[in-house]
């Protein structure tokens, strides 16, 4: 213990300077927009350069089980590929390019996760190099896992759906009634539904996806799955807990998906009165 | 006899507003202002202690960014400069680096000018640096330091040439 005093009254020059200066640069983020963005990049620029080293050394170590997912990954996205070509061949050509491919996805790797605060952010590999985007939103093998929220030349840190502050447009595969999904900031494989008026039905099992009514997703990237519910009494809405489908607490690759037409969207809208 | 602290007080504040009311508004070829107020940092004792001396160049620093709205360079350049002036004045001023008089007459001439010169340098580059925040715009906080060094250099030295004459 006496060392490290004396290590503390010997830097104690070095140690107020470092202080200050940490000082100086929160007030200039808080004075200025641009310096606080600034800061910010510059700060997920070395935080991925220093995890980075520790996330490939760690994925190595699960190559096997890694392979394993991504083979049973690559197998569902086989049968969509079949399943569409199917489709195809029943539609024309014009009805075909009425939908248009309106998303695009980016694949990208996970270099740091975090579950465990009550405003999580991971930060993946891939950065403004690499055409992420600030608001893009980003999904795991089994659905939605964030949103982008800064970006520097090849890093990007995402809003994890266990982000306390974030909602996000959810609805039920079945009957396309729509909520808002946000977490508690308590378990991270749960989320709460809310804005479900009690006159619609609700039963545990049934399948949440995303409802396609923000840009940041398109329709019917799966969530979760209703875990348990509850409608107050006099209650006009139901409280329901989701049980998501990815295990956030271990991801390694996630897609961002990019939205075509995302500008001529938030354009609209900023038109409108 | 005035207290030292009492005197550096009154003379940083009114330096600071001096700074505020007038240098700031001179803009020389529409960029460049003087920071007459580095008179504070450069005169303040070098024989005490370092430790009140880095609080004293953030606090003034401070003083400015929130008078000015300037996103914290004053405060950063001024808590950099503070450290980092002892070993700026060992390199300038040689064996008298910490004596109280070691800007008076202890001192060659041209040994004050270079502690005086490397002063304004660092800080107005650590300034522009913050003011900028993009090293993409290198060549213009070059061409800010170098023109705010010359002009506060030039109206600092006179400032302290002509106070040291009268006392």
């Amino acid at each position: 213990m006496q060392w490290v005093l004396n290590a503390i009254i010997r830097y104690k020059n070095f140690l107020l300077f470092l202080f200050l200066f940490n000082l100086g640069l929160i007030i200039s983020g808080k004075q200025s927009d641009y310096h606080s963005s600034k800061i910010a990049k510059t700060s997920l620029a070395i935080s991925g350069f220093i995890h980075q080293p520790f996330e490939q050394l760690n994925s190595y170590f699960n190559l096997v089980d890694e392979n394993k997912r991504l083979a049973k990954e690559n197998n569902t996205l086989k049968s969509l590929v079949l399943e569409r070509f199917n489709q195809a061949e029943v539609l024309s050509l014009e009805e075909q390019n009425i939908a248009g491919p309106q998303y695009y996805s980016l694949p990208a790797k996970i270099i740091r996760n975090s579950f465990t605060q009550s405003r999580n952010i991971l930060l993946i590999d891939k950065g403004s190099s690499n055409s992420i985007a600030k608001e893009m939103g980003v999904i795991g093998p089994k659905g939605i896992i964030g949103i982008v929220n800064q970006t520097s030349e090849n890093y990007a840190s995402v809003l994890s759906i266990l982000y306390r502050d974030l909602k996000i447009n959810a609805k039920f595969k079945k009957s396309n009634v729509f909520g808002s999904l946000f977490w508690l900031g308590e378990n991270p494989n749960e989320m709460q539904l809310a804005d479900i008026a009690s006159i619609n039905s609700v039963e545990v099992g049934d399948t949440l996806v995303t409802g396609g009514m923000s840009s940041y997703f398109p329709e019917g990237i799966p969530i979760g799955t209703v875990k348990s519910f509850d409608l107050p009494e006099n209650g006009a809405y139901y409280d329901i807990n989701v049980a998501l489908f990815n295990n956030m607490t271990d991801l390694e690759y996630v897609y961002v998906i990019g939205n075509k037409n995302r500008r001529e969207i938030i354009e609209l809208l900023e038109r409108e009165p | 006899m005035i207290p030292y602290y009492t005197r550096f007080f009154a003379i940083a504040f009114v330096l600071l507003i001096l700074q505020i009311l007038v240098f700031d508004h001179i803009d020389l070829f529409n960029f460049s202002n003087p920071a007459i107020y580095l008179i504070i940092l450069i005169t303040y004792r070098l024989d005490l202690d370092q430790f009140g001396f880095i609080a004293i160049g953030f606090f003034i620093g401070l003083f400015l960014d929130l008078l000015t709205q300037s996103p914290g360079a004053h405060s950063l350049a001024g808590v950099s400069i503070a450290f980092l002036r002892p070993a700026i004045s060992r390199f300038a001023l040689g064996a008298n680096f910490n004596q109280s008089n070691a800007l008076s007459g202890s001192t060659l001439w041209s040994n004050r000018m270079l502690y005086l010169f490397l002063m304004i340098v660092i800080h107005q580059f650590i300034f522009s640096m913050i003011i900028y925040f993009n090293m993409t715009h290198l060549w213009m906080i070059a061409k800010q330091t170098l023109a705010n060094t010359l002009f506060s250099f030039v109206l600092i030295t006179a400032t302290l040439t002509l106070f040291q004459r009268k006392t």
